[in-house]
């Protein structure tokens, strides 16, 4: 159980929700998630829980903030709580980024980029003396948030509207890349960073019911033949592991 | 069995994931993951679908397979007694079923349950489920070469459960579990297409649980066997509903998606039944509608 102490509209359906959780609980870190209950208490409809990923932890408050665009019926009812509601979750949930003593380029997708504000605010806290650069792209003006945010925590913050943001990313800038977003970007992501030999991590954003590995709903294959699951191996992956460089695509 | 919820086939892996949770110890018993001869990596596509109050699931069977089962899963399981080992079965044919039981055999589990009721595999699994006769006859085939007692999950898809029923309990099945996932079917009207692969996928949640009720019901009727009755349950009140119905004890599983601790839940509240009403046990209240 948590307590929502803000529930608030970011900009067209984007929602930010901040959550005070029990003192003793571990909040989490950048990638992982937590299973939020969308529905009202004692009911069943819809039945799953979502998975939301984490945008940011405030140790002090002991507060989680989950940045979210409303998509369906679960985040529409979500975006539909109030301050001082009760919320239901389960977490965190699953592995998240590691980090690299080393420069990073982060290439985020929409709201869809939430994760890798923690991740910055995390990189930056264990190695402030490396350069964090921000590739953030937006379908349409309306959409574009969160600039400001990482640029308070990155070396540079490039903007993408309406365009591909991974074509503006340079990947023989730097060694190690993160992303997160629609399956499809960071497809182009991991198809580029194939192309330059460079590391990337995805976190893949996968349909679940259980969240914790017991239902088999988000398996994936990997680059071996074995399957993993995207809630309990991931939903971090190396993004070799994941995606088919041959195929273009994610292994199914 | 200390008490009669029941981890259900497929939804509770083989109890590990939920072991970070919650002791599992106190679970009435754990039914693994549907096993098959040589494991599966299960099926392509969309594997789940919400309905209002449930869910549509295609996960075709992904299991590391028997021999992975005997060697490594099975041993843990034993780690959470007392709460009773399951281990689930399925196949696609009569060989896969017979010679996945006598690997069985090698394992320190309490219960073999015969899965003749996915609807997700395209051959065998629910198929040996629909008929009386078919299911009789793996029965037979299954209790011939198993050392361990035999539970046969039925299909609600069935033309006639109570049928099957009594045909797996005359083909010498020590006790029946029911029901299986129903066969559903959703589209997705944007793409002009079904949403699974398969077409069909099996729907389960607390959408189901009347209709499973009332199958649990007939068959508690018609057999003389242990009956484990599982659809829907969500609370203790329902599975109380499917003791009253007969059932000896329950399964739950979509449920525990939603909702991690929901079989502790349900054995938290069947005990305070118990002592509101002065039962020395819930088996007081079994069969009596």
């Amino acid at each position: 159980m948590a307590l929502i102490l803000q529930n608030v509209a970011l900009c067209n359906n984007t929602y930010k929700m901040t959550v005070s959780m029990p003192t003793s609980s571990d909040l989490g870190v950048s990638g992982q998630f937590y299973m939020i209950k969308v529905s009202p208490e004692h009911s069943c409809d819809p039945l799953l829980s979502r998975p939301i990923s984490i945008f940011d932890t405030d140790e002090s408050n002991h507060t989680v903030t989950f940045l979210y665009m409303v998509v369906g019926r679960g985040t529409e009812l979500m975006s539909r709580m109030k301050q001082g509601d009760e919320l239901t979750l389960t977490g965190p949930l699953g592995h998240g980024y590691p980090h690299f003593d080393t420069d990073v380029t982060l290439i985020g997708g929409g709201v869809g980029a939430a994760p890798l504000y923690l991740f910055a605010k995390e990189h930056k806290a264990l190695y402030p003396q490396r350069k964090i650069l921000m590739h953030i792209g937006f379908r349409n003006e309306n959409e574009v948030l969160l600039t400001d945010d990482f640029a308070a925590l990155c070396n540079g913050v490039k903007l993408n509207v309406g365009g591909y943001v991974t074509d503006d990313v340079d990947f023989e800038s730097s060694s190690l890349f993160y992303t997160c977003g629609t399956m499809p970007m960071m497809a182009a992501a991991a198809k580029h960073a194939s192309a330059h030999k460079k590391t990337l991590y995805v976190s893949l954003d996968t349909h679940m019911a259980c969240g914790v590995g017991a239902c088999l709903v988000c398996t994936c294959k990997t680059q071996d033949g074995t399957k993993k699951r995207a809630c309990k191996d991931g939903p971090v992956f190396e993004a070799s592991q994941v995606y088919d460089a041959e195929k273009g695509c994610f292994y199914e | 069995m200390q008490n009669p919820v029941i981890a259900a086939s497929g939804t509770f892996g083989f109890g590990a994931e939920y072991a970070e949770f919650f002791d599992v110890k106190k679970l009435g018993g754990i039914s693994g993951k549907g096993l098959t001869l040589q494991g599966s990596q299960g099926n392509s596509g969309m594997r789940i679908h919400e309905t209002p109050a449930g869910i549509m699931n295609s996960i075709g069977l992904e299991n590391p397979g028997v021999r992975h089962f005997v060697e490594i899963e099975s041993k843990k399981m034993r780690e959470y007694s007392p709460c009773i080992s399951i281990a689930n079965l399925g196949g696609h044919s009569e060989h896969d079923y017979t010679e996945g039981a006598r690997m069985l055999n090698d394992a320190d589990i309490d219960i073999l349950e015969l899965n003749i009721s996915c609807p997700n595999v395209k051959c065998g699994g629910m198929a040996y489920g629909i008929l009386p006769e078919t299911a009789a006859d793996i029965t037979r085939k299954v209790k011939a070469v198993t050392r361990h007692p035999l539970m046969v999950k039925l299909s609600p898809n069935a033309h006639d459960i109570q049928a099957v029923a009594k045909a797996v309990e005359d083909a010498g099945a020590d006790a029946v579990s029911l029901v299986n996932t129903f066969l559903g079917l959703a589209i997705d009207t944007a793409r002009k297409a079904p949403v699974f692969n398969n077409i069909n996928a099996g729907v389960s949640g607390p959408c189901i649980m009347p209709i499973a009720l009332c199958m649990v019901h007939k068959v508690c009727k018609s057999v003389k066997i242990p009956v484990v009755g599982l659809g829907g349950i969500r609370t203790a009140d329902d599975a109380l509903q499917f003791i009253m119905a007969g059932a000896t004890a329950v399964q739950v599983g979509t449920s525990t998606f939603a909702d991690p601790y929901a079989m502790l839940k349900i054995i938290d509240g069947l005990e305070k039944y118990c002592t509101e009403q002065g039962l020395s046990n819930i088996s007081q209240v079994r069969g009596i509608i």
